[in-house]
C-alpha cells in the first residue's frame, strides 16, 4: 500500500513504572504521551480530528468515550479489538484517512497500567477462547500459550534455548543504553539459561515484565508537516492480516500472510528491526514468516546474526519489551516509537548509523492457540518514492 | 467465615453446551462437519471452512502430545498452587483437532509425540474437565 503525502510529525513516550507506588491512573499515561507527541510535532490538541486508542485496562472506556474525555472531536476513530496490533494499524489506517481527506491530523495513543498479576487476569478474561479452553487448566496466561508454541518449535525444528538467548541478552545491552528501560542490569547467557522456569520451556528472561506506561504518535499531511518545526518520519509500506486460516498452535503465524516489503524494498535495504518481542520465540516466528529465514530456522538465525545496534541485524535497539517492560497496550507502540527515534537520529548511544529504513511489527489479540492479528510497516527517514521503483 | 476459593470455571457460550454437558457424563465430544469431513475445536456455530452446520460427535479420546509445558506460575494460584509444577499440553486428537488440557504425569516422564488417552476430572457439580493420561 502506498502512503505518500502523509508524515509522522511527532511522538511521545512516558516513563515506565513497575512499582505500584509509582503508578499513575491509566488515563494519565495516555494524557502524558499525547501531550509529549503534540509538543514534539508542534501541534495542539485542537488540531486533532482522528484518534486511535489502545488501552486494555480502562474498563468502561473506549476510543470514542476517550475522545470525548480528552476533547478530541473526530472524523475518524479506531479502537483496540486487534489488541497490541492496534497502534501500528492505527498509524497505517490513520495515514490512509489523511490521504483520503477524512481526517487531517491523527493521534495514535497506546498506554495502560499493568502488573504481573493484573496481566494474568487480563489474559484469563481476554476472550472466550482463552477463558473457556485454556484458563481452566491453569495455563498461566500468555506464558502458557507461548510456552506451548516454543515446545512445538523445539520439537519440530530442534530450536534451543541457547539459540534464543541471543535475543534477550543483546536487547539487554540496548536497554542499558536506554534510560527509560526498566531493566538496566547486564544479563549474561548463563543467567538467561539458568533462570527459574515460569512455564517450561520459558524461563524468567523469556517473559516480559508487565508494567505501566504509554506512547503516542501524531500523523498529519505532508503539507502540514512541511510547515512545522519538526523532523518528520514517513511510512513506506504497511500491511495487516487477521484470523489466518491455520489450525490452533500452528507455527505459521498471520505474519506469513503480509506483504510488507512490496515491490520497492529489498531485505538488505532495511537498517534495523523493531519486532514485537513479548517472547523470544515470537521474534523467531516473525523472522521466519516475514521471510528473513526459512520456516523453522528462526532459532539458528537469531543465534548467528549480530543483533546489536551496531551489528549486521540491529534488533529492538531500545531493549524491546523484554528489557523495557510491557506497558500493556503501550507495548504495541514501543517498537514503532523506537523506529521513529532511530530514523530521526535520536538514538543517542544506541543509534544505528545511517538508519534510513526500519521494519516495525505489531501483532495482537492472543486467542486459543493463536495470535489473531498481524501488522507490519517499513518506516523511512525520507518520503517514499511515488510509483514503483 | 471462610469462603472457598473459586476454581477457574468455563462459562457456557451458547454454542458449547454439548461439550460441557457430555464432559459431565465423561464423554469427549467435539463438532464435525459432514461437508468437509473434518472435526473442529474449539466449539463454534458453523464450520469455519464452509459455513455449514456442525454436529456433535463422540470421539475416541485418543491422541498424542503435540506440545507441552510445565507450569510453575499458574493463573489462579489459589487452586493450582498445590499441583505446581504441573503439565499443560496441546493434545492432537486422533480425529485431528488440537485440545488444550493437563496431562496427568510427571513432566519428566513425557515427550512430545507420546500417545495419551482422555480421562475426566470432576471439578464442581457442573464442571468436569477432560484431561489426559499417557497410554
Amino acid at each position: 500500500m502506498a502512503y505518500e503525502d502523509v508524515a509522522i510529525a511527532g511522538y511521545g513516550e512516558t516513563d515506565y513504572h513497575s512499582d505500584k507506588d509509582e503508578q499513575w491512573a491509566p488515563y494519565e499515561y495516555l494524557a502524558d504521551a499525547i501531550r509529549s507527541a503534540l509538543a514534539d510535532a508542534g501541534l495542539s490538541a485542537e488540531d486533532v480530528d482522528g484518534l486511535s486508542v489502545t488501552s486494555h485496562e480502562l474498563h468502561g472506556e473506549n476510543e470514542v468515550t476517550l475522545a470525548k474525555h480528552f476533547g478530541f472531536s473526530c472524523r475518524w476513530v479506531l479502537g483496540d479489538s486487534t489488541g497490541n496490533a492496534a497502534p501500528l494499524i492505527g498509524i497505517l489506517r490513520g495515514a490512509k484517512a489523511i490521504q483520503d481527506g477524512r481526517a487531517e491530523t491523527v493521534l495514535v495513543v497506546a498506554g495502560d497500567t499493568s502488573s504481573p498479576d493484573s496481566n494474568m487476569e487480563l489474559m484469563e478474561e481476554f476472550n472466550t477462547g482463552l477463558y473457556n479452553y485454556m484458563r481452566p487448566y491453569g495455563f498461566g496466561g500468555a506464558n502458557g500459550l507461548f510456552a506451548l508454541l516454543q515446545s512445538r518449535h523445539m520439537h519440530e525444528y530442534g530450536t534451543t534455548r541457547e539459540q534464543l538467548s541471543n535475543i534477550a541478552v543483546t536487547q539487554r545491552e540496548h536497554a542499558r543504553l536506554n534510560p527509560r528501560a526498566i531493566f538496566q542490569d547486564p544479563l549474561t547467557k548463563e543467567e538467561y539459561i539458568e533462570a527459574r522456569p515460569i512455564v517450561e520451556p520459558l524461563h524468567l528472561y523469556d517473559c516480559v515484565m508487565p508494567c505501566s506506561g504509554g506512547g503516542a504518535v501524531v500523523l498529519t499531511s505532508q503539507e502540514n508537516a512541511d510547515a512545522l518545526d519538526t523532523d518528520p518520519v514517513y511510512i513506506h509500506t504497511g500491511d495487516e492480516y487477521h484470523a489466518a486460516p491455520t489450525e490452533p498452535f500452528s507455527l505459521r503465524t498471520a505474519f506469513a500472510e503480509l506483504d510488507v516489503l512490496g515491490e520497492s524494498i529489498a531485505r538488505d535495504d532495511l537498517d534495523a528491526f523493531q519486532l514485537y518481542d513479548n517472547y523470544p520465540i515470537w521474534v523467531a516466528l516473525q523472522l521466519e514468516d516475514l521471510g528473513f529465514c526459512p520456516k523453522g530456522e528462526g532459532g539458528a538465525f537469531v543465534s548467528e546474526m549480530d543483533l546489536s545496534f551496531d551489528g549486521d541485524f540491529p534488533l529492538n535497539t531500545g531493549g524491546g519489551q523484554l528489557s523495557c517492560g510491557q506497558a500493556n497496550g503501550g507495548g504495541g507502540i514501543l517498537p514503532t516509537i523506537e523506529a521513529i527515534r532511530q530514523l530521526r537520529g535520536e538514538g543517542d548511544e544506541r543509534q544505528v548509523t545511517g538508519a534510513d529504513l526500519i521494519l516495525t511489527t505489531g501483532p495482537g489479540t492472543v486467542f486459543y492457540g493463536d495470535v489473531l492479528c498481524a501488522s507490519a510497516a517499513v518506516l523511512g527517514s525520507t518520503p517514499p518514492k511515488t510509483g514503483v521503483a | 467465615m471462610m469462603t472457598s476459593p473459586t476454581p477457574p470455571l468455563p462459562t457456557e457460550t451458547g454454542v458449547d453446551g454439548p461439550f460441557w454437558e457430555r464432559a459431565r457424563n465423561e464423554e469427549l465430544s467435539i463438532q464435525y462437519c459432514e461437508c468437509c469431513d473434518r472435526h473442529t475445536f474449539p466449539p463454534r456455530t458453523v464450520c469455519p471452512a464452509c459455513f455449514s452446520d456442525l454436529s456433535w460427535v463422540e470421539v475416541s479420546g485418543d491422541g498424542s502430545i503435540y506440545a507441552y509445558g510445565t507450569v510453575y506460575r499458574p493463573n489462579r494460584p489459589v487452586i493450582f498452587d498445590d499441583r505446581v509444577p504441573f503439565v499443560i499440553a496441546v493434545v492432537e486428537l486422533e480425529e485431528g483437532p488440537r485440545i488444550v488440557s493437563n496431562v496427568l504425569s510427571e513432566p519428566d516422564d513425557i515427550c512430545v509425540g507420546d500417545p495419551v488417552r482422555v480421562t475426566f476430572r470432576k471439578i464442581t457439580e457442573t464442571v468436569t474437565l477432560p484431561m489426559f493420561k499417557p497410554v
